[in-house]
């Protein structure tokens, strides 16, 4: 009963967000399931870090995510002499009125793309991450709200490249899902090749959702039903995790929250009534890849995925 | 090889298990290899450990020239150490060198599977020195290790922790368990051994033989080796009638004593036996010679053997294995006349010898009447002179019965054997020395009697004209004891090995005997039902289910359909996985996932239900619409908030069927 109920709230989401995720694979050639891990971030109220080398569209990934979601869109360009005033806003001395202005930053924005988070210094980076943190900013002792939805979508080339400064630990933890992009496969490399610029074609994406829509979307998700059989697999995933020898840290709760509010959102992209193991089996690398760290193996063979010798090693109960 | 994808190299870790599996195979070969062999290996496989594997790459050439040349001359020094390549000693000597070499080369799994299977042999080498349960013990923990490694090396997940590995490896083993009795039992035993041992397997033991000589029963009494087994199948007879007779001596060069040549061959003397027969069973340990020792006298003997003409009882064939014998014997008896050259043999003295010795006989035979005169005369003054009974007699260098009889005067039983027999044939009358076991130590625990090699012993038999034979047992006039109550009350303590120092503390010593008794019962049954299940005791244990008839065709069938029976259960257990869940929307699931398996569709223990069924429905169209109607079904109970309809699913579940539909 309650399920039939439940899929007579949302009549038309599901369809929706298949017309948002059509839209951006317009753009995103070849990348559907990045697209939809992407979109579950941002419906499970989470921010997102896409790390991958330059080129392969990362950028113009989180320009398609904000117009499609009919989102107010800021991007920062984040180098090395990049300062903390240059996101939040400065309070400048109006001679008129003998008081501070208030100049808002570019973070004062529903959607914010800081490109190349891992370029500018710990202390830019913090002043961001405090906000992804809080919701809010505080400038010279008096808070201001971010406006809601409120998403970052920080881009890193992978930390082995020159002139980088590394996220620490516990600041990629306020990342929900950190994904990438790759290479684009030979089909979608083609298409990409005779097609027309992206740019021109990003001129003319339209909107597919209004903003309170996100919302919505966001309150839907989670309602969605989990079982007690459910919650029991999610727990063997994190007890294995901080059990087993082959990790020097166990998932921490609020990572076990993180997977959940994930699946949640992954299964109402996919307009599943209820949670399954396979929503967490899919959004499980994303969310842990970043918080799990193997433990290192001298003279071992290629580096194993620890998300995915994890779900590969817990039976589902 | 070299070239090898990165995924295709050795790891450290399985390297470890390897060295450490073989090296444990190779421990009890220590002390049966000359020392540098098991060294060598022990430094060719710990280097295989320390070499960077880099430094390897590059000194490719030079290691593989080095290698080759350590492994000629380690050949070489085998050789030069057995004379020959092959043969027990000179084979496993060469196995274990060359295993060393084998894991030092090893670069590729390839190398590390013929590695382990080279342990697994080695393992068994061991069992052509020895074959007691502490052995079996050990080579059950060397090969679990072994196998250890080869889970080590198929653990692609790296996961298991060293004693979830030795867990794994351990379950494997007895799981397998069930083939190996089968194989144990049924395996057709040919009488005899498989193969012909080398010439060398039968060296080393100790035991009687046809000499004697000062002090070698006494050396033998130091050995607490086993020499037989007796069990009677009535009461067991007094300790001072269990003369079990071995090699009968003739022949004396005036220090040794041998057996001399030319009486074999002909029939054994007649025999008049009183009393009651008693019937018992002897279990021989291997010796590498013929004699049996029977109770005196014997009057049925085993098949296989044959009764020399002054009752040795041997067999046709050498001892090479533990064999089991029916006789039956007279405890009273009276052994008759003989060719009269045998008793012109049992007067032979060595010429120009024991000069004080003849003096003495001459002048007793001359102050005495009859034979039965000196031979008491000559007891008498054994126990009433200082002759002492000792296993440390001080060393005679001279005429040894002379010097014994006139000036030591202390001795053991093979000096008194032997200057007894020495003064009857010198007074005249035909005496031969025999040589055996006296007594025995009874274990209550399998009530039997254990026969060692410290019960050695020597007496006497002087021809007494009308009587026959009779033996005189001259050990008996100087300590009686060692004939009633056995050799341990004839001598020191310090003979039987007591630990920690307790040997005056009655209780210690007690339980020690009784430890000893329990032990060697298990021993007993051990080599009973395991060592010495041959042919016979095969026949004899199938017979029991109606199978005595069986001949090797039989136990062949009977192999194969046993194997087969305990193979199919093992498959009917592995696809029919028990469920483990508690929830019954989850039970009924793993049913259906059993009926799937049986199919070869299996699910994997991480993979969803609805994955699973899209895999299900790619592989098998036809089950498409079953399939995805009861995963959709289950998944809605299990995982969404839907209570109803278990019923349904269950219904669903068992009339799903998985097999080909016939259309």
């Amino acid at each position: 009963m309650e399920i039939s109920q439940r899929k007579s709230d949302t009549p038309c989401m599901p369809h929706e967000l298949d017309a948002v995720i059509a839209a951006i694979n317009r753009i995103i050639l070849g990348k559907g399931n990045s697209v939809r891990l992407a979109i579950a971030c941002l419906i499970a109220r989470g921010h997102l870090l896409i790390e991958d080398y330059p080129g392969v569209g990362k950028t113009t990934l989180a320009h398609v995510l904000a117009k499609v979601l009919g989102l107010d869109f800021q991007r920062i360009q984040f180098t090395s002499d990049l300062l903390p005033a240059d996101i939040l806003g400065v309070s400048v001395y109006n001679r008129e009125t003998f008081s501070f202005d208030f100049h808002a930053g570019p973070v004062f924005t529903q959607v914010i793309l800081a490109d190349e988070i891992n370029r500018a210094t710990p202390r830019t980076q913090s002043a961001l991450l405090e906000a992804m943190g809080e919701n809010q900013v505080t400038i010279e002792g008096e808070t201001r709200p971010l406006p809601d939805p409120f998403f970052v979508i920080a881009t890193q080339n992978p930390s082995t490249q020159i002139g980088t400064f590394p996220l620490p630990e516990s600041q990629l933890d306020r990342f929900l899902m950190r994904i990438e992009l790759g290479y684009p496969d030979n089909a979608a490399e083609r298409e990409l090749l005779k097609g027309r610029d992206r740019r021109e074609l990003l001129r003319d994406v339209v909107p597919v959702l209004q903003p309170h829509h996100m919302i919505s979307l966001q309150e839907q998700a989670t309602r969605i039903h989990v079982a007690d059989a459910l919650l029991d697999y999610l727990q063997d995933l994190l007890d294995f995790s901080r059990t087993s020898p082959d990790y020097s840290n166990g998932l921490s709760p609020r990572a076990g929250l993180a997977i959940l509010a994930s699946a949640r959102a992954w299964a109402l992209i996919h307009g599943h009534g209820h949670v399954l193991p396979e929503d967490i089996q899919a959004v499980l690398p994303s969310v842990v890849g970043h918080r799990l760290q193997p433990v290192r193996e001298q003279s071992e063979g290629a580096p194993v995925k620890p998300a995915e010798q994890l779900i590969r090693q817990v039976p589902i109960p | 090889m070299n070239t090898g994808a990165a995924a295709e190299q050795l790891v450290h870790r399985e390297l470890v298990w390897l060295v450490c599996g073989i090296g444990l195979a190779v421990l009890p070969h220590c002390t049966r290899l000359p020392v540098w062999i098991p060294l060598l290996h022990y430094c060719l496989t710990l280097s295989r450990l320390r070499i960077p594997v880099r430094w390897a790459q590059q000194q490719a050439v030079t290691l593989t020239t080095l290698r080759q040349l350590a492994m000629v001359a380690a050949l070489i020094g085998v050789y030069s150490h057995y004379g020959t390549l092959a043969g027990r000693d000179a084979g496993v000597a060469l196995l274990v060198v060359l295993s060393g070499f084998k894991v030092l080369e090893s670069r590729t799994p390839r190398d590390f599977y013929i590695g382990c299977f080279l342990g697994y042999f080695l393992g068994i080498t061991n069992f052509l020195y020895t074959q007691t349960i502490p052995t079996a013990l050990f080579m059950c923990l060397v090969i679990s290790i072994i196998t250890a490694c080869l889970v080590t090396r198929n653990d692609t997940g790296k996961q298991l922790s060293i004693p979830a590995r030795l867990r794994l490896s351990g379950a494997l083993l007895l799981q397998a368990l069930p083939i190996m009795l089968v194989l144990f039992l049924l395996f057709p035993r040919v009488p005899g051994p498989l193969w012909g041992l080398p010439r060398d397997a039968n060296t080393g033991r100790t035991g009687l033989d046809d000499e004697m000589a000062p002090g070698s029963v006494s050396q033998l009494i130091l050995s607490d080796a086993v020499a037989f087994r007796a069990k009677f199948s009535g009461l067991t007879p007094e300790p001072d009638q269990l003369y079990w007779r071995g090699p009968v001596l003739w022949f004396s060069d005036g220090r040794k004593w041998t057996t001399g040549r030319g009486q074999s061959g002909r029939d054994p003397a007649p025999m008049n036996s009183y009393g009651t027969p008693l019937r018992y069973e002897i279990t021989m340990e291997p010796t590498g010679k013929h004699w049996l020792f029977p109770l005196e006298m014997p009057a049925y003997i085993p098949e296989d053997s044959y009764l020399s003409a002054d009752f040795q009882l041997k067999t046709k064939l050498p001892l090479r294995e533990r064999n089991r014998y029916t006789l039956i014997s007279y405890t009273n008896f009276r052994i008759g006349t003989d060719h009269p050259a045998e008793l012109q043999r049992a007067l032979q003295l060595p010429a120009g010898k024991h000069k004080k010795t003849l003096e003495l006989a001459r002048t007793w035979r001359q102050e005495s009447n009859t034979p039965g005169q000196i031979i008491d005369r000559t007891l008498q003054w054994f126990s009433r002179e200082k002759f002492y009974y000792t296993l440390t007699p001080p060393l005679i260098g001279g005429d040894s019965v002379d010097e014994f009889l006139f000036s030591t005067r202390q001795g053991f039983c093979e000096h008194y054997a032997s200057a007894f027999v020495t003064l009857m044939r010198a007074a005249g009358i035909p005496a031969r020395v025999v040589t055996g076991y006296l007594g025995g130590e009874l274990n209550p625990v399998g009530d039997y009697l254990i026969v060692r090699q410290r019960d050695a012993h020597a007496w006497a038999e002087v021809w007494l004209g009308e009587e026959g034979w009779r033996r005189i047992d001259p050990t008996a006039a100087v300590s009686p004891a060692r004939i009633s109550e056995g050799i341990e009350s004839a001598l020191p303590d310090s003979i039987i090995d007591i630990p920690l120092g307790l040997e005056n503390n009655v209780i210690a010593r007690d339980l020690w005997q009784r430890f000893n008794n329990i032990r060697d019962a298990i021993n007993y049954r051990w080599n009973e039902w395991v060592v010495g299940y041959g042919h016979r005791r095969q026949i004899q244990f199938l017979g029991q289910f109606g199978m005595g008839e069986a001949d090797w065709r039989g136990m062949t069938v009977g192999l194969m359909a046993a194997t087969a029976v305990i193979v199919l259960c093992i498959a009917v257990r592995l696809f029919g996985q028990r469920s483990t869940s508690a929830d019954p929307a989850g039970r009924a699931y793993d049913q259906f996932c059993n009926k799937l398996a049986r199919q070869g569709m299996v699910r994997h223990l991480s993979e969803g239900p609805v994955d699973f069924a899209r895999r299900v429905s790619i592989s098998r169209a036809d089950l498409d619409q079953d399939v995805n109607r009861i995963t959709s079904l289950y998944v809605d109970i299990r995982y969404g908030s839907q209570a109803h309809g278990l019923k349904s699913l269950q219904q669903q579940i068992r009339k799903f069927r998985a097999g080909y539909k016939h259309q």
